[in-house]
């Protein structure tokens, strides 16, 4: 109490200013480094994109002439035209976008399906089919490579869409439903019993009552799928072989190395910027469902 | 009441899912095992039954053993760079005051890129003419004190023999850096906030906070990453795969390609199977040894 009184109170707010300044400076310093870093490799990310679409909108001939490192002189959108025409990106696309959203839709109603009822329902057998879903979690993929291109072959499935949606449905399965039993065992009973006292069925049950419910889980699945779906290069590298067939990853993988023709670059960049900007915006859209999914996704190690 | 409705879904529920993932799922698994002791070319009407001759031919098969040796390369390169660096990026993002959200957003984008999309990209970046690595290199001078300093004579960066595999750890540790680093957040974000400030309150800081509080407790955290970094290291395809345009060169063939190419273009789909069934038995070793090594480690601590 006495040395207070003797210090005037302008005295105090200076050295609390220097105090906080000093904090401040200190602060800055041991948080300088760290910015440096994580700027540095953001930066890294986002210049990749920037890049990719840049190199995407200017005429190849640019490129030969002014190097990379230079601005587009002249901005275009020819290399679109002519990628999504000549390159058949344009077909590569909608076979895309076709194995994504059925792959994921068929996949989640199967899993959806199975997961309710080895979570919900009692019958003998129950702990032995789940832990047989289960098995295939532990396996490496490239032990039935070979069993399974003669399966499909002796089916006579090799080279069409239907063998693309069966691995697709049957490929995930396991993972997903790993994840939506945990999650529809965390639902209330009582739901479905008041249903089933209104006069509800087993379907009706089901889908009116515990699927919206199931929602979030489902979202997380649907999305994971979808991103798979979209970036999956070795399923129809195996099973395709006519070219109208090819999703963009194939169909861009082998149209970068086949082509030697330098003149081609700056379509093969638009082919490049089309098979980003879809995932790329899934991501920004559903940033939280992933950036959460992926750590319960983590935990099945 | 309940049950004995829910029951009516079994079979309409589990037997599509349950029939479609024994017959694709699981049951060409388990043929591996047959295939692996047979001779096949893909033509012949049934495979020929050779005993252990497929896993005698491994034994010699000098390029297999290469595609070993590089597999383990790139599986130890990734995780003494990755597994430290996505700590410390974690680490990093949650000492930071500001852009946090922003940091964690964008160290992701690379990881949910198709790996076609990274191998393409980085093939461009690193090219000697178009590409914005190299040429930035020479004009800040340093092309030729970097060749003195690396002991080569070109910066062939992915076709070098001295330069290949260290390149492709680096792109792998610039696409999985994100996810990784997502992982550690999560598992950082469990520890609980009054512990850490009860041993600031201790005195603890820095380095200490980290070696007795943050690393004991982040280590379930540890152990999933090294197990995901180990499995998925084992099991390297599309980015080797990409990086080569499908010729790939002994220089940085790996074990699943190496499996892809025995069956599908050299037709030995018998071999093939055997290699995948010794390519199983290492990820099951792996997957049991660094459980067994971090259960004991944890304990210690």
């Amino acid at each position: 109490m006495t040395t207070e009184s003797t210090v005037t109170p302008q005295v105090m707010q200076q050295q609390r200013d220097r105090q906080a300044q000093q904090d401040r400076l200190r602060r800055w310093l041991t948080e300088a480094p760290a910015y440096a870093l994580l700027g540095a490799f953001s930066l890294s990310a986002i210049l990749a994109l920037i890049w990719v679409l840049l190199m995407s909108l200017r005429p190849v001939k640019e490129l030969f002439t002014y190097g990379a490192w230079a601005l587009p002189k002249e901005w275009t959108l020819q290399n679109y035209v002519d990628a999504w025409r000549e390159m058949r990106v344009g077909q590569y696309f909608f076979n895309t976008v076709l194995y994504s959203v059925v792959g994921t839709v068929g996949s989640v109603f199967l899993a959806a399906c199975t997961a309710y009822i080895l979570a919900r329902v009692k019958f003998p057998g129950r702990n032995f089919i789940y832990y047989l879903f289960l098995i295939s979690l532990m396996i490496p993929g490239y032990l039935a490579m070979v069993p399974r291109y003669f399966l499909m072959k002796n089916l006579g499935l090799v080279d069409t869409y239907l063998v693309i949606f069966l691995i697709a449905w049957t490929g995930g399965l396991s993972f997903n439903l790993f994840l939506l039993i945990n999650f529809f065992e965390t639902l209330p009973t009582e739901l479905e019993e008041s249903a089933l006292i209104d006069g509800a069925n087993a379907w009706q049950i089901f889908w009116d009552i515990m699927l919206p419910l199931a929602r979030p889980g489902l979202a997380t699945v649907a999305i994971f799928m979808f991103m798979g779906q979209w970036n999956e290069f070795m399923t129809p590298l195996i099973y395709l072989r006519d070219a109208s067939k090819y999703p963009l990853a194939l169909g861009l993988q082998i149209l970068s190395f086949g082509s030697t023709y330098s003149a081609t670059y700056t379509k093969l960049f638009a082919g490049m910027m089309l098979f980003i900007i879809p995932i790329l915006v899934i991501y920004l859209v559903f940033k939280r469902q992933i950036t959460e999914g992926l750590t319960v996704g983590a935990l099945k190690g | 009441m309940l049950q004995r409705e829910l029951r009516k879904l079994v079979i309409p529920f589990l037997g599509p899912s349950l029939a479609l993932y024994l017959v694709i799922g699981l049951w060409p698994n388990l043929e591996a095992f047959y295939w692996a002791l047979t001779e096949y070319d893909g033509l012949a009407p049934i495979q020929t039954y050779v005993g252990l001759e497929n896993f005698s031919t491994m034994l010699a098969d000098r390029r297999w053993w290469g595609a070993v040796n590089n597999t383990i390369y790139f599986a130890i390169g990734t995780i003494i760079t990755l597994l430290p660096i996505s700590l410390l990026f974690a680490i990093l993002i949650m000492s930071v005051r500001r852009g946090r959200e922003f940091f964690k957003t964008t160290i992701y984008i690379p990881s949910i890129l198709s790996v076609v999309i990274v191998a393409f990209l980085w093939v461009f970046l690193l090219d000697s003419t178009i590409g914005l690595f190299n040429p930035a290199l020479k004009a800040l001078g340093l092309t030729e004190p970097l060749k003195q300093l690396l002991g080569v004579n070109s910066l062939n960066w992915l076709g070098h023999p001295k330069l290949a595999k260290p390149t492709i750890v680096l792109i792998q540790l610039w696409q999985g850096l994100g996810f990784y680093t997502l992982l550690f957040l999560a598992g950082l974000a469990k520890i609980p906030g009054e512990l850490l400030d009860a041993a600031r309150i201790d005195g603890a800081a820095g380095w200490g906070l980290f070696r007795h509080i943050t690393w004991p407790l982040l280590f379930p955290t540890t152990q999933t990453v090294l197990l995901l970094l180990i499995i998925n290291g084992v099991q390297i395809f599309t980015l080797v795969y990409a990086l080569s345009g499908g010729g790939i060169s002994p220089l940085t063939q790996v074990m699943a390609t190496y499996i892809y190419r025995t069956a599908f273009t050299d037709r030995l789909f018998g071999y093939a199977t055997a290699l995948s069934v010794f390519l199983m038995a290492v990820v099951m070793a792996l997957t049991i040894v660094s459980r067994e090594l971090t259960k004991r480690e944890a304990i210690e601590m």
